[in-house]
């Protein structure tokens, strides 16, 4: 199991008057190589959520295991949970503050214990794998660069660690479209070469394309988990949680009231235009 | 994420959340005034109880009105410390090379003590319960005869609101990036002074850049919507001072003339 994580409670600014829950007896896992989607309405605890499992936030109530390991015990080694733990923040091109892109995708190597040519040879990969042209962007400041360019160079300093293991919090917010397109197909590639990908994001389209399961947080509270296509299947629950579906599922919802057979559990355009073409050619004329 | 600032405010409906902020400006001024001025046993008691009587009646919890003068705490120790050791005085009751303890030196020290806790005590009662703005406002209304001597007061209110609006914001901000550059494994707590200075440049770097490009941002709003500042400048609504204002300076200035004349 990559993320155990077993009945977490969090209060913010326990004892003043300003104390509020923010997370409330939440208990999931999350196995090696999955895809999984966070959504929640604003102020549902995903932050919370997201920085207790990234051990960015001490855990009061409830334990959180990553690869089986408690990351709050005592004499646990952060550093080690930095290595295989990348975590992607919103609007993460904030954070570069290095001369040039190559010093800063290289940043979290610093105490890796690294040869100079072995981190030169990750920063090169990871550079390439965001799909910037390396001999180009090295020596450039990384503000220099446009605005999708900083967000490619901000993730390739989190992949330039290689961890086995990517919490990303809203990667899709503030890309135009191409560059949402070509960030999910990194993902998606990621995952497929084994990361187990965690991804907070309202972006509803976008999980319905990469992710394969998908937990909703309410209040604080747990309220739906499973694949994806079946959470997604039930809009009148979603909309109850303040949430949408990805366009690709409510076509298929309104083509089916239209008499059209599609199945209901459709995430993204890759499998609603088959069905409909099937549905079409199974059913006659529409 | 869980930062909360000594002396922030904290929303409410007591006598003294509700009380103009000029008058609570000016009362604060008179009440310091008033502390230093006290000198006796009796006077004390009166200044005392006055500012409990205050503290009380801004419902506030006690451990948040008093929350950082429990905080330094160590720091009043040694005042008082320094004060009894060192106070010279004719007569001493115990004496050892410069050090010396006198009933003086033991007056002195309390003295010290008791107006440092009484004005902490003070302005955590006013900043707890006046918003940020409203004492902008007020500290302006103050300043603005200083107009007359060719102060702008306007740009100058201008400036310390912007300055007091953004100070959440840019806490928000360097709490977000230190979170994200531990993420991908800087450490500020741990290491040696000189590890931490090298931890630094991902923390300011991020955070002077992005502090400069919402004063940018800010400016063009600004200009945009047509502020032109200095003498162009309004208020959104001005009133004059309610009868209650004036009822609570009089009570202050007149602890102000008791400690004076009385005592």
């Amino acid at each position: 199991m990559s993320f155990e994580i077993k009945s977490l409670s969090y209060v913010y600014q326990r004892g003043t008057p300003l104390e509020t829950p923010a997370l409330e007896n939440v208990s999931f896992s999350i196995g090696d190589g999955e895809f999984v989607g966070i959504m929640g309405h604003t102020g549902c605890g995903k932050s919370t959520l997201l920085h207790l499992m990234a051990g960015l936030l001490p855990a009061p109530a409830g334990t959180v295991l990553i690869d089986g390991e408690d990351i709050n015990r005592k004499g646990y080694d952060r550093s080690v949970l930095r290595r295989k733990l990348g975590v992607l923040f919103q609007f993460p091109e904030s954070q570069l503050f290095e001369s040039t892109v190559e010093k800063d995708v290289a940043f979290g190597l610093k105490h890796s214990g690294l040869s100079t040519k072995d981190i030169e040879q990750r920063v090169q990969w990871a550079i390439e794998t965001v799909g910037l042209d390396y001999s180009r962007v090295k020596g450039q400041s990384p503000l220099g660069l446009s605005g999708g360019e900083k967000r490619r160079a901000a993730i390739a300093g989190v992949l330039a660690v290689q961890p086995r293991h990517l919490i990303l919090d809203e990667p899709t917010v503030g890309l135009d479209p191409m560059g949402r397109e070509a960030l999910l197909e990194l993902l998606v590639k990621l995952n497929r070469d084994g990361m187990t990908i965690l991804m907070v994001s309202h972006d509803a389209d976008s999980l319905g394309e990469a992710a394969r399961r998908l937990l909703v947080l309410h209040q604080g509270h747990l309220a739906a988990d499973g694949p994806i296509g079946q959470v997604f299947a039930d809009m009148d629950a979603m909309a109850d949680w303040g949430l949408g579906v990805s366009q690709s599922r409510e076509a298929a919802g309104l083509l089916a009231r239209k008499g059209l057979e599609v199945p209901q559990d459709i995430t993204s355009y890759r499998q609603l235009l088959p069905a409909v073409l099937t549905a079409l050619k199974g059913g006659g004329s529409p | 994420m869980n930062s909360q600032l000594t002396g922030q405010y904290i929303p409410g409906t007591s006598i003294m959340h509700r009380m103009d902020a000029r008058a609570k400006f000016s009362g604060f001024l008179l009440l310091i005034a008033a502390v230093i001025l006290t000198g006796t046993i009796k006077g004390y008691l009166l200044t005392i109880s006055f500012i409990l009587i205050i503290a009380a009646l801004s419902k506030l919890p006690p451990e948040i009105a008093t929350g950082s003068v429990r905080r330094m705490l160590p720091f009043f120790f040694v005042v008082f410390l320094l004060n009894v050791l060192f106070f010279e005085s004719e007569t001493p009751l115990w004496q050892w090379g410069i050090v010396t303890i006198s009933i003086d030196g033991i007056a002195q020290g309390a003295n010290i003590l008791l107006r440092i806790v009484l004005i902490l005590i003070l302005s955590n009662v006013l900043t707890l319960t006046t918003p940020p703005m409203a004492l902008m406002a007020a500290i302006e209304s103050l300043m603005s005869p200083l107009r007359f001597i060719g102060v702008p007061v306007g740009d100058v209110s201008m400036i310390l609101s912007v300055a007091v609006q953004f100070i959440p914001t840019l806490l928000r901000e360097t709490d977000d990036i230190r979170t994200a550059q531990t993420a991908r494994g800087a450490q500020f707590e741990s290491g040696k002074l000189l590890d931490r200075a090298k931890a630094l440049p991902p923390l300011l770097t991020p955070i002077f850049l992005s502090a400069f490009k919402r004063a940018d941002e800010l400016a063009v709003a600004m200009e945009a919507r047509g502020y032109r500042g200095g003498k162009h400048r309004t208020k959104k609504a001005s009133q004059p001072m309610p009868v209650s204002g004036w009822l609570a300076l009089l009570l202050c200035a007149a602890l102000c003339a008791l400690q004076i004349f009385l005592f």
